[in-house]
């Protein structure tokens, strides 16, 4: 392993050296054999950016989890979060290595646009480096002075750790988000201030919605992780242990993704601000399809984490009682997302056209009902942790009024959402949007009152039965596995989304694309770019799987 | 789970309950809405009835048994559920015969695609200045409107329709690759702000390579003040407002 932390410090200072060395060059283009110069840059700095989420994400939670390993002084946590940062090493390799080659190969290819980015942002790139540097540091140190630092003193370094990496993944969106909505430039792009460069409209949307994806797709691979060292356990107790990391990974995973669409609702306006047109590019025109295929991953992701979750319940003693409502869960999400992928037009031949925008599914194309269903998706997941956390309880006697509280709020949600969505086909466009927007937020303290009437309720309950850890089907295993490899698939089709809004533009609105590149492929050619980068990424991801696997410390004690 | 062999069941089997759901929703879908949702359409959205039918039977381990034994006829069943069972085994190999000839059969129809209906503007539109006496619905005269009401019926009324609701008498046959718009509906013109709406009257679809509908351009039929007023009496009939935000 300090073998691997030499190669990557050498690569860093090699590839810092490269870019700061580098004379302006005259020729804007140049070309790459067989895919092209656009693919080969879009393919190696999306895998770069899965694998630089993974390794912000990863600590922030391992970190958590150690402290309240910590402070409930329970060994358990804490072989947990190793678990988890025993990922990081291999992973941080992997992300230098493919962060230089997608340097070189970018600013070889497109010399005249990265040295104009490199122009403006000079200042920042030797910042980005330094940080890089300090970030790896001490990543290796946290890492392998798990036992030998004080533990207050080791958790502080996580927390150090975790600020650098955030600043990292600051500077790269600052130079990310400019190129969508640059500011502080004159048309003909001179620098007129670096700040407002750096803090221009989608930095801090961007920021936000970075760092919450991070973390969810995060849990999710290391979910997957653990799915696959379960699937290959050889003792009780290492099912046990795994299946427990699948669980939190998992947790954390879905948590996370629930702030997403409110989040990405933020970062939709912020681009509208900035740009109308942009805004309709990217929301209801052209790239309008992401928008159905999102849908499509994100069923993937929500319906099978339910799933995950529903077939603890069919082993967790205690839940017989809640069983019979999963069907209704099940199905109730199953629509919710064919709403939300319900495309508003699709032509597919004369005689199928009828007249005009159809009057089902032409109506659910829209926003508010997308919206809605969005909601109510959202509503299934939390009642499914809700059901999960209960099956395990006995309720105590005289609480029933917690229950129909509970009840009531959910039936609120369902009521407010369908009349929202009644309303929304009869008022202005402006009024729909507020209307949405305040269905949207009402979800926040709608999931806080619903918790709040289960902490009241299950307060002081007795546990009916132990979730037997390890003891969950297999088919749970591929489920998560599944979600993992939807998730990986949805962030680089949302990437392409975020920079495929830009059209030909390199800077939008200041430095166009006039390679053979320029413009946007068809989105099947662009699904299939994706398709392949998650194949890649998988594959990489198994081997750092399998070697964290092979030389880890054999788990051997499991739950007790 | 125990005695599961040969036992004849209580109720529907699972088997029978999702054969139903499964054709059941490709009947509603093709032959109860109407029009029938494009085959296309029905496919993808058969795709999610069959995923929840899959997660309904894989929940328990009780019913993915019982499924099991339903489809490799290991189960007694009732005689009606068993001639059911024995009917949709043998439809199989038809079923796939008829896939197979409807996907080599030659067709004429277009092919299908996701239409789009807010294609990107050009660049020009990006950043368009709606002139100050058109820009705020708050303030558009009367008179305007009524002049835009002139323009409208000539120009835009056999499409789009005299009350905008995309029921002009030319609506009839102008059906691909879209329809003329219903301004009225929410997702039209209520949902994009004037320049956009400038900007497709102006250039229309027709030279669009986007898009190639048949919706005419403009410019030069009408000068920019009647495409301004048109615009007017169009949200004003259509009772929306332009997107402000
Ligand atoms: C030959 C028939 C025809 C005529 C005449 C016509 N349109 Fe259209 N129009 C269409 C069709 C078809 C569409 C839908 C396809 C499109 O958006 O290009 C459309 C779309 C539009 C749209 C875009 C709506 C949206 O949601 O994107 C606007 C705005 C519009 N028409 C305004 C007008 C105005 C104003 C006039 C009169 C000056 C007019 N049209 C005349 C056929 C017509």
């Amino acid at each position: 392993m300090k073998k691997a932390i030499g190669y990557f410090i050498v690569v860093v200072l090699v590839a810092a050296a490269y870019f700061l060395g580098k004379e302006p060059v005259v020729e804007a283009y140049r070309e790459f054999p067989l895919i092209g110069a656009r693919n080969v840059v879009w393919i190696l700095a999306q895998l770069m950016l899965l694998f630089a989420a993974f390794i912000l994400a990863v600590p922030v939670f391992a970190v958590i989890i150690e402290a309240i390993g910590y402070f409930k002084r329970d060994e358990r946590y804490d072989r947990l979060a190793r678990d988890f940062a025993s990922l990081l090493p291999l992973a941080y390799l992997v992300t230098a290595l493919l962060g230089a080659l997608f340097s070189v190969m970018s600013f070889s290819l497109y010399p005249k646009f990265m040295g104009y980015m490199a122009g403006i942002f000079r200042p920042t790139i030797y910042i980005f480096f330094g940080l890089v540097f300090l970030e790896t540091v001490t990543l290796y140190i946290w890492y392998y002075t798990w036992d030998l630092l004080k533990k207050r003193n080791h958790l502080l370094l996580g927390i150090v750790l975790n600020v650098l990496g955030t600043l990292v993944m600051f500077v790269g969106n600052a130079w990310t988000s400019f190129k969508t909505s640059p500011a502080g430039v004159e048309v003909s792009g001179n620098l007129l201030s670096l700040s407002s460069a750096i803090f221009n409209y989608t930095f801090w949307p961007l920021n936000l919605h970075r760092f919450v994806a991070n973390v969810s797709f995060g849990g999710f691979i290391c979910a997957a992780y653990a799915a696959y060292r379960f699937l290959s356990a050889r003792t009780p107790e290492e099912k046990a242990h795994y299946d427990w990391m699948g669980y939190n990974g998992t947790l954390i995973g879905v948590v996370t993704t629930i702030l997403l669409p409110f989040i990405g609702y933020w970062f939709g306006i912020e681009m509208y601000k900035f740009n109308e047109q942009m805004g309709i590019t990217f929301m209801g025109g052209a790239l309008s399809k992401i928008w159905l295929l999102q849908a499509l991953v994100i069923a993937v992701i929500f319906i099978g984490t339910c799933y995950y979750f529903w077939l603890r319940m069919d082993r967790l003693p205690g839940a017989e009682r809640y069983r019979k409502y999963i069907p209704y869960l099940s199905w109730a999400l199953i629509i919710a997302f064919a709403v939300w992928s319900a495309p508003r037009a699709w032509v597919s031949s004369l005689e199928e056209m009828g007249r005009g925008l159809h009057p089902i599914y032409g109506k659910l194309g829209i926003m508010a009902p997308k919206i809605a269903a969005v909601n109510i998706a959202v509503l299934c997941v939390i009642l499914t942790f809700i059901l999960n956390r209960r099956a395990e309880r006995q309720v105590p006697p005289g609480r029933k009024i917690y229950t129909y509280l509970q009840w009531s709020v959910i039936l609120l949600v369902v009521l407010l959402n369908v009349a929202a969505l009644y309303y929304s086909y009869i008022v202005p466009s402006a009024t729909r949007i507020r209307i949405s927007i305040a269905t949207f937020l009402f979800m926040v303290p709608a999931i806080g009152m619903i918790y709040l009437m289960d902490g009241l309720l299950l307060r002081g309950s007795e546990r009916v039965g132990e979730m037997q850890w390890g003891n969950v089907p297999p088919r749970s295993q591929y489920g998560l596995i599944a979600v993992a490899v939807s998730n990986v698939w949805a962030m680089a089709l949302l990437g392409y989304g975020r920079a495929a809004a830009r059209l030909n533009w390199h800077v939008y609105g200041v430095m166009e694309d006039t390679s053979r590149h320029a413009g946007l492929p068809a989105m099947g050619e662009a699904t299939l770019i994706i398709s392949f980068l998650t194949l890649v990424f998988i594959g990489l991801v198994s081997l750092i799987f399998y070697m964290t696997g092979v030389t880890g410390r054999e788990v051997t004690g499991g739950e007790r | 789970m125990g005695n599961r062999m040969n036992g004849e069941r209580e109720g529907m089997p699972s088997g029978i309950l999702a054969l139903i759901i499964l054709i059941g929703s490709y009947i509603l879908m093709r032959f109860v809405i109407s029009p029938p949702l494009p085959s296309a359409l029905t496919n993808f959205f058969m795709l999610f009835v069959i995923v929840g039918v899959l997660i309904h039977i894989t929940l328990e381990d009780g019913r993915i048994e019982e499924f099991l034994d339903f489809i490799s006829f290991r189960s007694r069943l009732h005689p009606i559920y068993n001639v059911i069972r024995w009917t949709v085994f043998i439809m199989i190999p038809f079923f796939v015969t008829y896939q197979v000839y409807s996907a080599v059969k030659i067709s004429y129809a277009p092919p299908g695609e996701l239409f789009q209906p807010h294609v990107t503007p050009p660049e020009w539109v990006v950043g368009f200045k709606v002139p100050e006496w058109a820009s705020d619905p708050a303030t558009w005269g009367r008179g305007l409107i009524a002049e835009g009401k002139i323009y409208y019926e000539n120009h835009c009324a056999p499409c789009h329709g005299k009350e905008a609701d995309g029921r002009g008498p030319e609506a009839r046959v102008l059906i691909y690759p879209i329809p003329p718009t219903n301004f009225k509906d929410p997702g039209a013109i209520a949902q994009l702000p004037l320049s956009y709406v400038y900007w497709r009257v102006k250039e229309g679809g027709v030279r669009d390579r986007q898009f190639m509908s048949s919706m005419p351009a403009w410019e030069e039929e009408m000068d920019d003040e009647e495409i301004w007023k048109t615009i007017m009496y169009m949200y004003t009939k259509a009772g929306v407002k332009p997107r402000t935000w």
